[in-house]
């Protein structure tokens, strides 16, 4: 007889005939595991596509805001202040710990889109050489406009959603009673990193130098009684690099040794603007994160259900392969490459379109955000991320393919010679039903696993087709899951005369009200800084973080509040 | 056949397997020679399967020594291989058909055949695909060969199983029960398949109840109770044969057979 081992010409024959065992296995328990083995795929793939374009939406939609901010000039903290105070920003750019001062003169004043008032003022700026602004289409391509023509105003992609707003609707700003207001066209949209999410109140316009002038020409002429608009600026103050205080110290001192706070609006630190700009972003991208957590634990699960199955499923073919002279260790590879490979396609897959979805979802939100986002996918972070992701993949595979070493050959060999006893007694009645519940018996974890799949692909296609709806036009959907109430109606009485009985009651005719709190617009005092404050009463209301409701002499604040103004509790 | 020396491919001493408290095989010593067609008879229950399996070393020896030389010069040490010995000689030495066919239920019959040829590690693909062809041939598996071992006949897929014991050439195949699940047509054929390997040179260890099956080889043992209490030389088998019939006959009734 041919002797069949032969030392020498071991190596290629070894790896070719390698490779041709795994293919034909592969081959063997795709054509078993089609079911499972796509269901993975698809499970894992939903998984990177979740969590890359979350992530990518996240730190591009911060650099993005920022980059805007510093591309458009905005410094560390900025006042707004009414009136025009030309000597202020030198007086505050004297100050040792300041660098410069960008002072940008701009008008607050009402204004009114297709019949509806705004709430707040808007701030008309006209854009000068000192802050670049960019522009861009409603669907959120950039776009290059050279001149603002008479006549016309840009306006933030978020106005679209808050009012309706198309190109070509006229915006009527109230300037003051007596010469009416003053009409623009809509021509347009423009990147506003500074007040462009539907989140901020007051919204930015930018109009045409000479249309400027003759706003500004009116709102001076009205008597003090008649004006509705008036002049202001904005200061964006840039902290000197080598100052270390910190920003309420730096923002304290300049109060202190300037009148600034004679003349202040309200006032922004960088970062409360940031954290303004990405609410709704984070809210998604936040949300995002938090679902992929939840996928990966699925993946686990469902992963480690179906191999189980299969090793279950398989056994007897595991040890015909040991019969045969195949190591354990072989037949693990087989599975590992099969699993790991599926595994690994799905988090590629995903990864690679991750940058088109989070493109999209910035694109989709800028209704909301007002913002530009360009998307840049955080390399690093997102590969060390992947690395992390398919090491706990291997580890977990690794784990739970380790019952394939222990597959005895004897033991199968003999159950089988045997026969294995079958619990299910089938009757002839209910013969299809029967069959159907042994067939459940014997595959039970694969149906289980099948079952699960089935399931989450359900919830994540019902949550994605939810999503819109949750999120709302401008993130309100959202505001919404957090309150009971479909409207909150401020009531403000001019007098004390006025009876709130009487106008509850009337409201309660309309519709049930669900409950009442008073509220006061009052000035506080907080370390020594002026603030207007919306006080109210009944706190058992809120959702309290930490501490407890209102009880004699203390009040209840909301984190916010607290982190810009770096109060603690008591 | 008899005064001629054979080589020794098995030898084993004492050998004693015990299942919890039950003992199967009493201390068995014996030896098998290389292109020999060995048979081992015996009663339902004897410890057959049990010595089959020891000395294949799918399952270890309880207590006693068992050797074996096959391709390779120097003696393996059986009852104390390594799991990696042990899957050597499975995937280059040793050939297995049981009575269930035990092929995989994913792979064609032709795949079946050569994921053994694979396995052995010591083929070239080639040289699988040409001695799988041969087989398939031989074995009268031209039509089922692309077929699932599901869709094909009980005889058809012991024929498969067979051909996959055989396609790397062992050393030696080891046969429990082969024809045990089969029709008589079926078992006819698998004997007849069995014999003509054997006559091209391939060693056999077969367990059998079946008379019919036990003719076929040239040494049949006897068990009982766990002990070798017979051997009989019968010769080659060269086709049907009436006085061989009589000798296996009369030497079985010694055992109330
Ligand atoms: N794994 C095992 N555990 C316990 N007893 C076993 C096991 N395998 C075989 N036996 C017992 O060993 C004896 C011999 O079995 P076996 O070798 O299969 O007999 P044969 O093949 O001759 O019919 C039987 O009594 C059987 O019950
Ligand atoms: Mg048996």
């Amino acid at each position: 007889m041919e002797t069949c081992f032969l030392a020498g010409r071991i190596p290629l024959v070894v790896w070719v005939n390698c490779m041709k065992k795994c293919q034909m296995l592969l081959k063997a328990a795709w054509r078993k595991q089609k079911g499972s083995i796509c269901g993975i795929f698809l499970l894992v793939t939903v998984l990177s596509l979740c969590l890359f374009s979350s992530l990518t939406l996240y730190v591009s939609g911060r650099q993005s805001v920022k980059a805007e901010m510093e591309y458009l000039g905005f410094g560390d903290l900025t006042i707004w202040i009414n009136g025009d105070r030309g000597n202020l920003s030198g007086e505050i750019e004297n100050l040792s710990d300041v660098e410069r001062v960008v002072c940008q003169s701009l008008i607050f004043a009402g204004y009114e889109i297709n019949g509806r008032y705004s709430d707040n003022e808007g701030q008309l700026l006209y854009p000068d050489s000192s802050v670049p602004y960019r522009f861009i289409t409603g669907e959120g391509e950039e776009l290059s406009v050279s001149e603002i023509a008479p006549g016309t105003v840009y306006i933030s992609p978020a106005m679209k959603s808050i009012y309706d707003v198309e190109t070509g609707d006229i915006i009527q700003f109230e300037l003051s009673r007596q010469d009416g207001t003053y009409g623009l066209t809509v021509a347009g949209y423009f990147a506003d990193g500074f007040m462009g999410s539907s989140m901020m109140d007051m919204k930015s316009f930018l109009v045409n130098r000479e249309d400027y002038a003759a706003m500004k020409e009116i709102v001076l002429a009205a008597d003090k009684v008649d004006a509705l608009g008036r002049e202001g600026a904005m200061l964006h103050i840039f902290q000197d690099s080598e100052s270390d205080l910190s920003a309420l110290d730096f923002y304290k001192q300049i109060q202190d040794r300037t009148d600034v706070s004679l003349y202040t609006e309200f006032s922004y630190r960088q970062e409360s603007i940031l954290s303004y700009m990405l609410l709704l972003q984070n809210i998604l991208s936040g949300f995002l994160i938090a679902f992929s957590a939840v996928l990966f634990l699925v993946c686990m699960i469902v992963t480690g259900h179906s191999l189980s199955a299969v090793v279950e499923q398989d056994k007897k073919d595991m040890v015909v392969l040991k019969i045969l002279g195949m190591s354990g260790k072989e037949i693990r590879k087989v599975y590992f490459l099969l699993y790991g490979g599926v595994i690994l396609a799905g988090l590629f897959l995903g990864l690679t379109f991750a940058g088109r979805i989070a493109g999209s979802l910035a694109k989709g939100l800028i209704t909301s955000t007002g913002m530009l986002v360009l998307v840049q996918r955080p390399l690093l972070l997102c590969a060390l991320l992947l690395m992390g992701l398919i090491l706990s993949f291997a580890a977990f595979l690794f784990l739970r393919t380790g019952k394939i070493l222990t597959v005895a050959p004897m033991e199968t060999i003999r159950e089988t010679a045997g026969g294995k006893r079958v619990r299910t007694a089938i009757r002839r009645k209910f013969l299809e039903w029967d069959i159907a519940m042994r067939e459940l018996c014997f595959g039970k974890k694969n149906y289980i696993a099948l079952f699960l799949i089935a399931a989450f692909l359900a919830v994540f296609l019902a949550v994605l087709g939810r999503m819109g709806t949750w999120l709302g036009p401008n993130g309100e959907g959202l505001m919404n899951v957090f309150s009971v109430a479909d409207h909150d109606l401020g009531v403000q009485p001019f007098n004390k005369e006025v009876p709130m009985d009487e106008i509850e009651r009337v409201i309660e005719w309309y519709s049930p009200i669900r409950e009442t709190y008073e509220l006061a617009m009052e000035s506080v005092t907080v370390n020594g800084q002026e603030y207007e404050a919306n006080v109210l009463n009944d706190t058992d209301w809120f959702h309290i973080l930490k501490g407890r409701a209102c009880e004699g002499n203390s009040i209840l604040i909301t984190d916010t509040v607290a982190s810009e103004l770096q109060l603690s509790m008591s | 056949m008899k005064g001629k020396m054979k080589e020794i491919i098995f030898q084993g001493t004492d050998m004693i397997k015990t299942f919890e408290e039950t003992k199967v095989l009493q201390g068995i010593s014996l030896e098998l020679y290389k292109d020999d067609f060995t048979v081992i008879m015996g009663p339902s229950g004897s410890g057959k399967s049990t010595l089959l399996y020891a000395v294949s070393g799918m399952d270890r020896l309880s207590e006693g020594q068992l050797f074996y030389r096959g391709k390779r010069s120097e003696m393996t040490d059986i009852a104390h291989a390594t799991e990696k010995e042990l899957t050597y000689l499975r995937a280059a030495e040793f050939g297995f058909v049981f009575q269930s066919t035990h092929l995989i239920s994913s792979l064609t019959l032709e795949e079946n055949i050569r994921m053994a040829g694979l396995i052995c590690g010591s083929m070239s693909e080639k040289e699988i695909r040409r001695k799988t062809d041969v087989l398939i041939h031989q074995m009268r598996l031209e039509k089922a060969k692309d077929r699932l071992p599901a869709q094909v006949s009980g005889g058809e897929a012991q024929r498969a199983a067979v051909a996959r014991a055989v396609v790397a050439e062992p050393e030696i195949l080891f046969a429990d029960e082969p024809t045990g699940a089969l029709n008589k047509a079926n078992t006819e054929e698998v004997l007849n398949l069995l014999t003509t390997l054997y006559a091209e040179g391939q060693s056999i260890l077969l367990v059998t109840h079946d008379r019919e099956a036990a003719l076929r080889g040239n040494r049949i043992l006897y068990l009982e109770d766990g002990f070798i209490v017979g051997e009989l030389e019968l010769g080659s088998y060269l086709g049907k044969d009436r006085e061989r019939e009589w000798k296996l006959a009369s030497w079985l009734e010694g055992f109330r057979w």
